[in-house]
């Protein structure tokens, strides 16, 4: 931009920034994304392998590619990772089927508001990682402790939007339905429940990503397997490469998963919205 | 007035029209500061079959009249009898028609209306059902099409059908039309009486607009407070016996909106 103002005859300038912008969009969308992640390893690749960034403190891309082959190899990696996506989809799939019980609940009822919104406001205000030393107390270091915190965090965000998504559903149809003798559990299914599905899943996708944080909470917290193991593993053995490549496969089943949930929530939108 | 639709040659269900009798029906709404008394007492036959029009200035009760009926909302005190048994609870024999259309956005026409559907009725009876009322109004092409796809008239031609797929004894109309521009909402109150002579159902119809109520009605209530009475009451209950389709040039018709214009508040001479 700078360049734009500074320089006498910004005009001619203004249209070929524009020309190029415009021929950017025209590519697909997914190609642009990448764009980003490309330039990201370029330079990395560059500052690395010129020497600019010290390896202990940076490898370079081949290292921490070749740190994964060697982990696979020995048949280490797998069990990390399937261990991982066992805890995370268990804890998001009970803590938002348990979000949208309790969710619906407060969102219907009033008596269940005024008796329930207290408590579980004040459960959500307690910081994560507090939980961390009672689970690990109560339920010692097994699954059973990690599954229960990645329950904890993918229970609030379904809850929180499921509830208020209910109470804002168009009073009106609710009172069209009724006036045709739907109530109850009938008026749920047909009115209530279609009308906050989009609502339904954007908590959904709050929850997942909160499931992957919790997990590495929890892993990082005392586990002797998992990505968050193999994190602390690495910070302990200096193993800086396999650190880089444990945050590089976060981010992308982070990112896959969260792709897969939004394919859902675009044909969920489009069949209930 | 619009060219009337050819009535519809295919047999259509019937319904049975049902006879509603409001007993000294009133209603009053209280919140901490005060009490509002919205409906006097409202004493009311209504034969099986007639089509009532309901008049009245703006927050007079119409609407908590006919909700009284439906039994969304219920009397302060009195009642609301539907051939011979009270209204209690939202009652099955009514069905209602709103002023905005209220389809489930994430249906389609064919299913929206199907939400009318009594419980009680086969699957099959209702897929015929569904079909005739389609036909009926002439929303064939448009079934499978969402709500958002559909002009604002096709949306309460939707409404009316999801009522009708009720087979209600009691139709009940809250200004059904009145959300429409003025040609659609003639068409509307053509196919109204179309419907009428396909289904036999009484027809409690609360619109703001005199003309309608002279065209489509069989009788005409007025409501509106008198001296010394708390709430809305009965001011004119009118009997129209004129054959359709009416001549709004006829010297009843024209002596009829002036005196009812006048009951409402407004100087017939502008209008």
């Amino acid at each position: 931009m700078s360049a734009l103002e500074t320089k006498p005859g910004g005009g001619t300038n203004r249209t070929e920034v524009g020309g190029a912008v415009a021929r950017l969009l025209r590519l697909p969308s997914w190609l642009l994304g990448l764009l980003v992640p490309i330039l990201v390893l370029v330079l990395w690749q560059v500052t690395t392998a010129t020497g600019l960034v010290p390896s202990y403190a940076l490898p370079t891309p081949a290292s921490v590619f070749s740190a994964g082959v060697d982990l696979a190899e020995r048949g280490e990696l797998a069990p990390h990772i399937g261990i991982s996506a066992q805890r995370v989809l268990l804890g998001f799939a009970i803590g938002s089927l348990l979000g949208l019980v309790f969710g619906a609940l407060v969102g219907l009822s009033r008596l269940a508001d005024a008796l329930l919104s207290l408590s579980i406001g004040a459960l959500r205000a307690v910081p994560s990682l507090a939980w961390v030393p009672l689970l690990v107390l109560w339920m010692k270091m097994g699954e059973d402790s990690k599954v229960t915190l990645i329950i904890i965090g993918a229970f609030f965000p379904v809850f929180t939007t499921v509830s208020l998504a209910l109470r804002h559903v168009d009073k009106q149809l609710i009172e069209a339905a009724r006036s045709f003798g739907y109530n109850g559990l009938a008026l749920l299914r047909t009115v209530q429940l279609p009308a906050v599905v989009p609502s339904i899943f954007s908590g959904l996708r709050l929850a997942l990503a909160q499931a992957w944080l919790f997990l590495v909470a929890a892993e990082l917290l005392g586990a002797s397997m998992g990505l968050g193991f193999l994190l602390t593993d690495s910070q302990n053995n200096g193993r800086i490469d396999r650190l880089i490549l444990t945050i590089i496969l976060l981010a992308i089943f982070g990112k896959i998963t969260d792709a897969l949930l939004s394919v859902a929530e675009r044909k969920a939108i489009a069949r209930w919205a | 007035m619009a060219t009337v639709l050819a009535p519809p040659a295919i047999p259509v269900a019937t319904s049975t029209a049902l006879p509603v009798t409001f007993d000294r029906v009133s209603r009053t709404f209280s919140t901490r500061r005060e009490t509002r008394t919205v409906l006097g007492q409202v004493d009311l036959q209504v034969p099986a079959g007639q089509v009532v029009a309901i008049l009245g200035a703006s927050g007079c009760g119409k609407s908590t009249l006919l909700r009284a009926v439906s039994g969304l909302d219920h009397p302060s005190s009195g009642a609301v009898v539907i051939a011979g048994s009270a209204v209690n609870g939202v009652d099955e024999r009514c069905a209602f028609a709103f002023q905005e259309p209220r389809l489930l956005p994430w249906r389609t026409v064919r299913e929206n209306i199907a939400l009318g559907l009594a419980p009680s009725i086969s699957k099959q009876a209702g897929r015929e059902l569904i079909e005739e009322l389609l036909t009926l109004t002439e929303l064939s092409h448009a079934a499978d099409l969402r709500p958002r796809e559909i002009s604002g008239g096709m949306a309460q031609r939707v409404s009316l059908a999801r009522a009708l797929a009720r087979r209600p004894g009691v139709l009940l109309l809250d200004e059904p039309f009145g959300a429409l521009d003025a040609l659609t909402r003639l068409k509307m109150q053509d196919l109204l009486l179309d419907i009428h002579r396909s289904f036999p159902t009484t027809v409690l119809m609360v619109t703001h607009d005199v003309d309608e109520a002279l065209t489509l009605a069989d009788r005409i209530i007025v409501l509106g407070r008198s001296e010394g009475i708390q709430g809305a009451g009965v001011v004119e209950d009118l009997a129209l016996d004129a054959a359709r389709p009416r001549d709004h040039a006829s010297p009843d018709f024209i002596n009829q909106r002036v005196r009812l214009l006048r009951l409402l508040g407004v100087d017939p001479t502008n209008h």
